[in-house]
């Protein structure tokens, strides 16, 4: 008897210890078993002309993009009375909605078109899980990869790509006007063969920054720890953001080859240096967000507690929004006036019944028409090349809350003026784990607590065997037409 | 042994007595026992959750325990944190529980105010801390410059993350608070009666009766909190995304990344059965050390 109540409590134990551990591992391996189902919802409807054909679309976004794509969804049902589309919101992006689309492909229900997370996108294509998209457009007489603005493609092989990005995101200086004029500083530039030098920008910055006695850095009497006023606001949380600098003084993250990290050059490492000697030597620049629980820039801009503000161009749904005067320049420069085009990317599913009328969806939702709402209150950029064109600029891009003067020459020129180059989530191959694993050692350096040169070594030491070359060429319309 | 479990089957009350625990057995094999067997297969393959499993042995064990730096780096953060929160709550919570078994006013409102936290759920728990805990705008070093002492960066420094969190840890132990509650409402009176008439001080009282009476109590906490100290993963998922310089990337969040940002559910599967072995280990070693210091009133010893 004692035996089998030891038998039992150890049962019991093992019971209790494998539920917990294995709860974290369920959602993938319970549902593994259909893996390789290829069916799709919706099987039962026939492709016969005449009947109606049922898509199912899932996306990310704050409760503004879910009410827009919505809309779109719903504009795009009653124009096609033959597909229905079913829009899915799965309100958080990254690893959570990965999670969701995991368990949804495992079992043969996921969706036919969709956002995707790019880094797993980038894996499940190795398995043959989406449309080759080029395919698709090669096979529509009406559509030609020109159309697309140049290289918004992610490339998973040779000539191969997975999709689209779903918007392009854009970097700039954005600033609180009132803080220039206040201090008599001249406005950031915003032609781009007059960006500021990063010695000339940090001068502007230091002129912006005032402590509680009214102090800049440049006094005798300034008091870092008591700063009011910022002259600007910077979070360098991600390897693509630090990427805009050091493609701007010439590095990059990898060698030429593609075959080892390339942080350790002079030109990198002169640009990790600057940035943290703009937050710790000059003072101009907070602590990076990501450290603190501090409202975002945005907040900061609208309060003069910064004077600028670096980020990409969808902080100007919420810049409209709040009343203050502002406008957008020029990033600062080291060697080259440089910005980035990034966003996450749409894919359409191989399983999906009807790939037809999920390319027609495809290309309707890189169509700014259905959802103005999201371009023209500066959340998004179009990927078609029209609409950078008049007329239809003018609908999106000009004279609304969202798009100031300064928006044209800045943020949508830089496109096609060459100093956009291509981001590193659409060159570089394993992205994700590089910039999981070299960012948190940056860390270091923004927070003050190790040499540059201490932290590129440890940056080839752990992230050196990740290194796995670029991504395949991708596609330069401009390049083809000349 | 053979016999009673024949013996057993064969009668109708126990046939039924199987038949009403059904749900529960049939919800341990299909929910618990199915999904480790195939998580256990996968922990075996190259499988990015959608495709083929790709069988290759045992390499996913290999990479983790040579060549991956970040698993390694997960798992000393873990066992950091599991040192530094475990005896920390458990002495916290004993101590707390200790005086709520007193005969105190409003003791239900304590129990219940005390309580409280456990309810929260600890993402916003998390968020409230992440913002008491800020660097320059938090209420705590607020106060710490009040008092005229030295600020910290709390969440946001290598150094202070695992002990900023353990202390945020603290808050949450409501419910081992509550088994040492009933631990003590189970010590018989007489007990200390006796230490009473014997003219024992309250001291004595606590030393002689409560502290070895309750072992079974604190035992049972201890095995709880090393299981749940190796599950640690929503605060550092909220706050810090296991940052500054992974010094807060738990091992589970160390799974959550290699299944949903890698695609690398194999991986993932082989950290979840490590995580289980040694978790398997650490509860046996408990289990024999207890033999030592657990007082169980019947004589008989698990």
């Amino acid at each position: 008897m004692m035996k089998f109540k030891k038998a039992i409590a150890a049962l019991l134990a093992a019971v209790l210890v494998m539920g917990c551990v294995c709860g974290c591992a369920d959602s993938s391996s319970s549902s593994s078993g259909s893996s390789a189902g290829t069916s799709s919802q919706g099987e039962e409807a026939s492709t016969g002309s005449g009947e109606t054909v049922d898509l199912l679309y899932t996306y990310w976004g704050s409760s503004f993009e879910k009410e827009a794509q919505a809309s779109a969804i719903a504009t795009f049902n009653e124009e096609h009375p033959n597909i229905q589309v079913e829009a899915l919101h799965i309100p958080s992006s990254g690893s959570e909605y990965v999670a969701k689309l995991t368990a949804m492909t495992a079992s043969g229900t996921n969706p036919d078109i969709g956002y995707m997370d790019v880094s797993t996108a980038f894996v499940w294509a190795q398995d043959d899980q989406f449309y080759d998209i080029f395919e698709l457009i090669d096979q529509d007489p009406d559509w030609d990869k020109e159309k697309y603005v140049d290289d918004i493609f992610y490339m998973y092989d040779e000539g191969k790509s997975i999709g689209t990005t779903s918007s392009i995101n854009q970097r700039a200086i954005f600033y609180n006007t009132d803080c220039f004029t206040e201090a008599g500083v001249e406005l950031p530039p915003t032609d781009v063969n007059e960006a500021w030098t990063w010695d000339e920008f940090i001068e502007v910055a230091k002129q912006l920054t005032f402590d509680a006695n009214g102090n800049t850095p440049d006094s005798p009497d300034f008091d870092a720890t008591n700063i009011l006023q910022y002259g600007v606001y910077w979070n360098p949380n991600t390897l693509l953001e630090l990427g805009i600098f050091l493609d701007s003084n010439g590095a990059d993250l990898l060698t030429e080859d593609g075959t080892q990290l390339a942080l350790d050059t002079p030109e990198a490492k002169e640009v990790i240096q600057a940035i943290h000697d703009m937050i710790y030597v000059h003072h101009v620049c907070p602590i990076p967000n990501d450290f603190s629980a501090m409202p975002d820039g945005t907040t900061w801009l609208a309060n003069k507690q910064c004077a600028m503000f670096i980020t990409g161009q969808w902080v100007l749904l919420d810049i409209a929004k709040l009343d203050f005067n502002y406008g957008i320049g020029q990033l600062p420069k080291f060697k080259e006036a440089r910005n980035v085009k990034d966003a996450g990317v749409r894919v359409i599913f191989k399983n999906t019944k009807y790939p037809e009328q999920a390319w027609e969806l495809y290309k309707y939702l890189a169509n700014p028409e259905g959802a103005m709402a999201l371009y023209e209150e500066g959340l998004w950029m179009p990927t078609l090349r029209e609409w950078y064109d008049e007329p239809k600029f003018s609908e999106w891009g000009a004279d609304n809350p969202a798009h100031p003067e300064s928006y044209k020459p800045v943020i949508a020129d830089s496109l096609f003026n060459g100093s956009a180059t291509p981001s590193y989530t659409l060159r570089i191959a394993n992205y994700a784990e590089l910039n999981n694993t070299i960012t948190p050692l940056l860390q270091q350096i923004w927070l003050d607590t190790s040499s540059v040169d201490d932290v590129v070594q440890q940056i080839n030491e752990q992230a050196g065997g990740l290194v796995q070359g670029f991504n395949p060429d991708n596609y330069h319309a401009s390049q083809y037409r000349e | 042994m053979k016999k009673t479990i024949q013996v057993f089957c064969k009668s109708k009350e126990a046939r039924m007595g199987l038949l009403f625990a059904m749900p529960a057995i049939l919800g341990f094999l299909i929910f618990t026992l199915g999904p480790m067997i195939a998580s256990a297969f996968f922990s075996l393959t190259e499988y990015n959750g959608v495709g083929t499993p790709n069988f290759i042995g045992f390499e996913n064990y290999e990479v983790l325990f040579t060549t991956d730096p970040a698993f390694k780096n997960s798992l000393s953060v873990t066992l950091q944190y599991i040192v530094m929160s475990v005896p920390m709550n458990i002495i916290v919570s004993f101590l707390i529980a200790f005086l709520l078994s007193q005969n105190i006013r409003c003791r239900g409102f304590f129990r219940a105010a005390y309580y409280m936290p456990t309810i929260v759920p600890l993402v916003a728990t998390s968020i409230v801390w992440k913002w008491l805990l800020d660097p320059s705008s938090g209420i705590v070093n607020y106060l710490f410059r009040v008092m005229g002492l030295p600020v910290s960066r709390f969440l946001f420094d290598e150094q202070t993350v695992l002990p900023s969190m353990a202390v945020m840890g603290v808050w949450q132990t409501g419910t081992t608070m509550l088994v040492f509650l009933a631990g003590f409402q189970g010590i018989p009176r007489q007990l200390y009666e006796a230490v009473e008439v014997d003219g024992g001080s309250a001291w004595r009282k606590f030393k002689n009766i409560t502290v070895p009476l309750m072992t079974p109590s604190i035992f049972f906490n201890l095995v709880i909190g090393l299981i749940n100290g190796f599950q640690t993963f929503t605060q550092a998922y909220i706050i810090t995304s296991g940052g500054p310089n992974n010094k807060s990337n738990f091992v589970i969040l160390q799974l959550y990344k290699e299944a949903f940002t890698y695609g690398r559910m194999g991986r993932a599967c082989a950290i979840a059965w490590i995580i289980f072995v040694i978790i398997v280990i650490l509860t046996v070693l408990n289990f024999k050390i207890s033999n030592k210091w657990v007082y169980y009133e019947s004589g008989d010893r698990a």
